[in-house]
């Protein structure tokens, strides 16, 4: 019997209040199992001199990304996230981490690579052909998942807390 | 979790001397991921002949632009350090139901099994008002839509709900307090089994009951196989023993009682054993009365969450309302609760839609009311009777009471049925016309009167219709054979039923008349009647006859109820209906009394006229 698989959704926001991310592990049918939550980043003017154009980079990935991840307990077989930059983390974890491109062209953002391919209709890039083929055969059992509508529960559930922040 | 990569740095030697001293005086810092130190040495060297923490900050350290990697001065610390807390929940483990293989392949072969394409349209939870925990809110957002639960081989359903339903299941599963007041025929069994089996696979209960009216028992465990196959189910019931086990050890997580059962357990049901995640109470206008045994039993059963279903959450007064909340949300309505505050108070937990508004490609109901004039022999008797039940209640003068006015009213309804002497009845004669073109054009009809001896009557005179009768004096092992033999028999072409044996929970939708042979006090329970044929499923339109005998008490308590369903109609969105009972002041007026009883003329008359006609 094969282990139960559990895919992580990375999202992060970005706007006034600063970025905020968002970690839902669910089981491969979608539903909830763990989900985490940072307080807003807000970089400051010296931080943007600081870090210039690997400030987005960093604090997505390094900041939010690697905190979110290091407070969850329950293990993750691969980790989609919403954003190109955080592709960074896997360097900081074992498991393949999958960007999931947007279905709407965003001429900017959508990466056509080797490292790219198509599924279900959305387009994912991993940072390595391993994780690329891991991804793959992991996808596989995850059936018709719509990999992009967990990244809106995640955004619904950030605003959600920014509403009523008492836990 | 834990991830990988250094925990601390160290400052790196490519760094100018005055940051490295800088850094070592801090020491080591874990407050911040870092970079592999293999991207330092791509650092150009800035100079080091002045006091770098005197210079302006935004133009010397552009420089670290140069960097095309993580930038090392994050390993500073403090004030430059860019930190966050994370706080989150794990939530409860859902269960994945096991499909057999073969359902599991032919689920996996068919992306739409339940016939809803993945990406139409999707139902999210939103959490209720009531939901203040936002642990509890996070969790119902984070829930997937419940098209995709529905969708290939997650939760498998035998027909594809309509998206009505699938609302329906949206609205009762985050809720706690829930009042689910479908116009009958909606489903609101249904909606309530799929929303009880996502509960429990997503492992927010493990312990439910169903509390539903006897006669319904084996109606809910036929729609649980259908809609809920890989949820087991006991029905609470036998010996005083095996019924205390059902309540304390079995653990079951969905069990079945009827409200006579409830009651009769009211004792172990104080058992601290006995606790449910999820009480459902169908039919709940049963607890309307909240000095009843029945609603007593009902409000002491230790539970999360409380749902109640209806079609009629107000059958007579607003205060049916207030008592079916006593159940649902304690203390949420108060017995004094202004009338014109209810709206605003239960929009929250109240969910109701009618057919027009949900299927609008559903057969249509056609109602018409048939004027029967009464036969010579029930003329002649009919008249006798009234002025001579007149004189006496006008005799009683104070001491007048109504039951002496529903006494006579009563007597009055059954001579406009049948003439007690001879058995003449214009609305038999009328009745049996319209069964022979039924029965000809190969329909069903049921017939519907509110006592039994004229049902086992008609029952003798329509056996060439192949009538079978549904009512009180057929016991309960008999009755669903009944409705079998109904169901598929072609010879049998006319139902007898009760008011009140036959009026909720069943599913007729295969006839398509129904006939009101005489008529019962209050509309709601005539329009629970007519939907046992008017409902989902129906394929053709559904005709209702209403026998109505001119210039007798019947066609005066017609106006009355009539004027009272305009102004139900024109207040129910609202969410608040008027009486639909009649007054002890109406009642009174239906004769030309001078009579009046002593005490005050405004009580509500109901529960006594259901008991006079029971």
């Amino acid at each position: 019997m094969e282990a139960a698989l559990h895919p992580g959704f990375l999202a992060i926001i970005h706007d006034a209040q600063g970025y905020q991310g968002g970690l839902l592990i669910t089981n491969s049918w979608s539903r909830p199992l763990e989900f985490r939550l940072t307080a807003p980043v807000q970089p400051t003017r010296v931080h943007q001199v600081l870090y210039g154009s690997t400030l987005r980079r960093y604090v997505m990935a390094d900041v939010i990304g690697k905190a979110l991840l290091d407070k969850a307990a329950t293990p993750v077989q691969v980790l989609f996230v919403d954003a190109s930059e955080l592709l960074d983390l896997r360097r900081h974890l074992s498991v393949p981490v999958v960007w999931v491109q947007p279905t709407e062209p965003l001429s900017a953002g959508v990466v056509n690579d080797a490292l790219s391919w198509s599924w279900g209709g959305q387009v994912l890039r991993a940072s390595s052909h391993a994780d690329r083929e891991e991804a793959s055969t992991l996808l596989a059992r995850l059936g018709d998942m719509d990999l992009l509508e967990p990244f809106s529960r995640v955004r619904e559930a950030l605003g959600e807390a920014r509403k009523r922040p008492a836990a | 979790m834990s991830t990988q990569g250094p925990e601390a740095l160290t400052p790196p030697l490519a760094m100018p001397a005055v940051r490295r001293n800088l850094l070592a005086q801090r020491g080591p810092t874990t407050a911040l991921a870092t970079p592999p130190v293999r991207t330092l040495p791509l650092l150009s060297p800035v100079p080091t002949t002045h006091d770098w923490r005197l210079t302006d900050l935004a133009t010397k350290v552009r420089q670290a632009y140069l960097l095309d990697d993580v930038p090392w001065v994050r390993s500073w610390g403090g004030p430059i350090a860019l930190r966050t807390t994370v706080t989150g929940w794990r939530f409860p483990q859902p269960l994945q139901p096991t499909l057999s293989p073969a359902a599991a392949e032919q689920a996996d072969a068919d992306p739409r099994s339940n016939g809803i394409p993945r990406k139409t349209r999707r139902t999210r939870l939103q959490p209720p008002a009531d939901a203040l925990l936002l642990r509890e809110r996070l969790l119902l957002l984070l829930q997937p839509p419940l098209e995709h639960l529905f969708t290939g081989k997650r939760i498998r359903l035998p027909f594809e709900p309509f998206k009505y339903q699938i609302d329906g299941i949206a609205f009762l599963m985050p809720r706690h307090a829930a009042l689910l007041a479908d116009e009958m025929g909606l489903g609101k069994t249904m909606q309530t089994i799929v929303a009880t089996r996502l509960l429990l696979y997503a492992g927010l209960v493990q312990r439910v009951l169903i509390v539903c009216p006897k006669p319904l028992v084996t109606n809910w465990g036929r729609e649980l196989r259908i809609w809920a196959e890989d949820v087991p189910f006991e029905v609470i019931a036998g010996t005083t023993e095996e019924r205390r086990f059902f309540w304390t050890q079995s653990p079951c997580p969905l069990k079945l009682v009827n409200y006579e059962v409830l009651t009769r357990d009211a004792g172990v049901i104080d058992d601290d054993q006995v606790h449910f995640d999820l009480v459902i109470l169908d039919e709940a206008q049963r607890i309307k009365n909240q000095h009843s045994k029945t609603a007593q039993a009902a409000r002491a059963l230790r539970r999360e969450r409380s749902w109640a279903l209806t079609g009629t959450p107000i059958e007579n007064r607003p205060e049916d309302l207030i008592n079916l909340f006593a159940f649902i949300k304690p203390d949420h309505l108060p017995p004094e609760t202004p009338v014109k505050k209810l709206p605003e108070l239960t929009r929250d937990f109240l969910l109701r839609r009618v057919k027009e508004d949900v299927l609008t490609d559903m057969p249509p109901k056609l109602i018409r009311d048939t004027y029967v004039e009464l036969t010579p022999e029930q003329r002649t008797r009919y008249e006798l009777a009234e002025k001579e039940g007149v004189v006496h209640l006008n005799a009683l003068g104070d001491t007048i009471t109504i039951q002496h006015v529903f006494e006579l009213v009563l007597r009055l309804k059954q001579i406009c049925n049948f003439d007690p002497l001879t058995g003449a009845s214009g609305k038999l004669e009328q009745l049996q016309a319209d069964l022979m073109e039924v029965a000809s054009s190969g329909r069903k009809a049921i017939i519907f009167s509110q006592w039994v001896e004229p049902l086992e009557y008609l029952a003798d005179r329509l056996a060439e219709f192949g009538a079978l009768q549904f009512h009180g004096r057929i016991p309960s092992r008999e009755r669903l054979g009944v409705l079998e033999r109904f169901r598929n028999d072609p010879k049998q072409h006319v139902l007898l039923m009760s008011y009140g044996t036959g009026s909720v929970g069943l599913n007729l939708q295969f006839a398509n008349y129904v006939f009101l042979f005489d008529r019962w006090w209050n509309p709601a329970v005539e329009d629970q009647a007519i939907n046992r044929a008017h409902r989902i499923g129906q394929k053709a339109p559904v005709l209702v006859t209403r026998f109505i005998t001119p210039g007798t008490i019947e066609s005066r308590i017609c106006e009355v109820l009539e004027r009272k369903r305009q102004l139900f109609a024109e207040l129910i969105g609202q969410g608040v209906t008027p009486s639909l009972s009649m007054t002890e002041e109406e009642v009174f007026g239906l004769f030309d009394l001078t009579a009046r009883p002593q005490r005050g003329p405004k009580a509500e008359t109901g529960a006594a006229a259901r008991s006079a006609a029971a």
